[in-house]
């Protein structure tokens, strides 16, 4: 999916250079146009929500690579490209306004998609590395014959249950 | 079906389990020094006395290798155990594990037991017991001192049956001659869990 992404930011990335001599409104019509275009046209899909337990850390190369989000924006609105979704209700023969200030200068931006598509892959254990484990559900899941939970001090995870709850418990068991 | 839309009374309140607000422990001025009358004793008024561990030990050592049913070991425990129950304040069975486990290790700390962790394997509960002291080889004097101290804290009856490494399991003691047996067999602490069940299973 980021190789995707990336070679999506450098096709629009091209195709904004090569639009750089012939962006200036060529009439007063345009501009009014311009105005008139709904700015939501602009707005990237949001991203997916995060997967429960399964944030990636925030130094990781997939969350630089989410930045490229807002980058894409941007890139979108200096080169006048539109979300695929978005098309559909784009006039033909027409091309949709930018909004927001013009970019003079895209060199960061393609060092950045430079620097992002030199980085190595991230294994997928660690893309999906949560934050901090869920102890409810390690709980749930763990099978019996490992712990389920540790403590040290005032570490120990059982969730609602007292101590005369894990002690009932404990003392009912029996060789099988 | 048409649906009963009145709000009950009840509906107005929300149940909420009710956090136990266990006090945390606190060792400040557990020991009481008199230098003048030669005396240590802890906060409650117990009078307690330093010795070296080469020196307990020797001693538990020998009462091992006799055959003692180790009681004092055991009393010891109690002790230790009252103390913990003191500081809770209140009865440790509706309290959380987190608390009666940091004033459990707390106590055990104080007095120079070791470092006492506590693991859940499914319904069993496994007591380790880290950079404690080398009471005996067999962790025998180190169960029954255990099974003194938790028996107090809970108010129950409760063995700790030594798995090795100071490892213990927390169970009831009608169970320690089949799960020392499996211990001295070589058998891992997942091995002898898994050949337990909870009664009538």
């Amino acid at each position: 999916m980021s190789q995707g992404r990336i070679a999506r930011l450098e096709t629009l990335l091209g195709r904004v250079q090569a639009n750089r001599g012939s962006r200036a409104p060529s009439s007063g019509s345009e501009a009014v146009s311009e105005a008139r275009a709904p700015s939501s046209a602009h707005v990237a899909p949001p991203p997916s929500p995060p997967t429960p337990h399964a944030e990636p850390r925030e130094s990781s190369p997939a969350s630089r690579r989410r930045l490229l989000t807002p980058l894409e924006q941007v890139i979108e609105t200096a080169s006048g490209a539109q979300a695929p979704a978005e098309e559909a209700v784009t006039t033909p023969g027409t091309r949709a306004a930018p909004v927001g200030p013009p970019i003079d200068d895209l060199a960061p931006a393609a060092a950045l998609i430079e620097r992002v598509r030199s980085e190595p892959e991230p294994p997928a254990e660690a893309r999906l590395e949560p934050l901090a484990p869920d102890p409810v559900r390690a709980a749930s899941v763990a099978p019996p014959s490992s712990p389920i939970a540790m403590a040290s001090g005032e570490q120990l995870v059982t969730g609602r249950a007292t101590f005369g709850d894990l002690l009932d418990r404990a003392l009912l068991l029996r060789p099988r | 079906m048409p649906q009963d839309l009145t709000r009950s009374v009840g509906n107005l309140y929300t149940h909420e389990e009710a956090e136990v607000q266990t006090p945390r422990f606190d060792p400040g001025g557990f020991y009481e020094f008199n230098l003048a009358s030669g005396a240590v004793r802890t906060r409650d008024g117990e009078r307690v006395v330093v010795v070296g561990e080469d020196t307990l030990s020797a001693l538990v050592a020998l009462a091992v290798a006799s055959g003692d049913d180790l009681g004092a070991l055991r009393a010891l425990g109690e002790r230790f155990g009252s103390h913990t129950r003191a500081s809770l304040g209140d009865d440790p069975a509706g309290a959380s594990p987190e608390a009666v486990l940091g004033h459990s290790a707390s106590v055990l700390a104080l007095f120079g037991f070791g470092r006492v962790s506590m693991e859940r394997w499914g319904d069993a509960m496994v007591i380790r017991v880290a950079s404690s002291p080398q009471l005996d080889e067999t962790g025998a004097a180190a169960g029954c001192l255990l099974s003194g101290f938790f028996s107090k804290v809970s108010g129950r009856g409760v063995g700790c049956i030594p798995l090795g490494d100071s490892t213990f399991l927390l169970g009831d003691p009608e169970i320690a001659d089949a799960v020392s047996g499996w211990a001295k067999q070589g058998l891992g602490v997942g091995e002898i869990i898994g050949r337990l069940a909870p009664e009538g299973a």
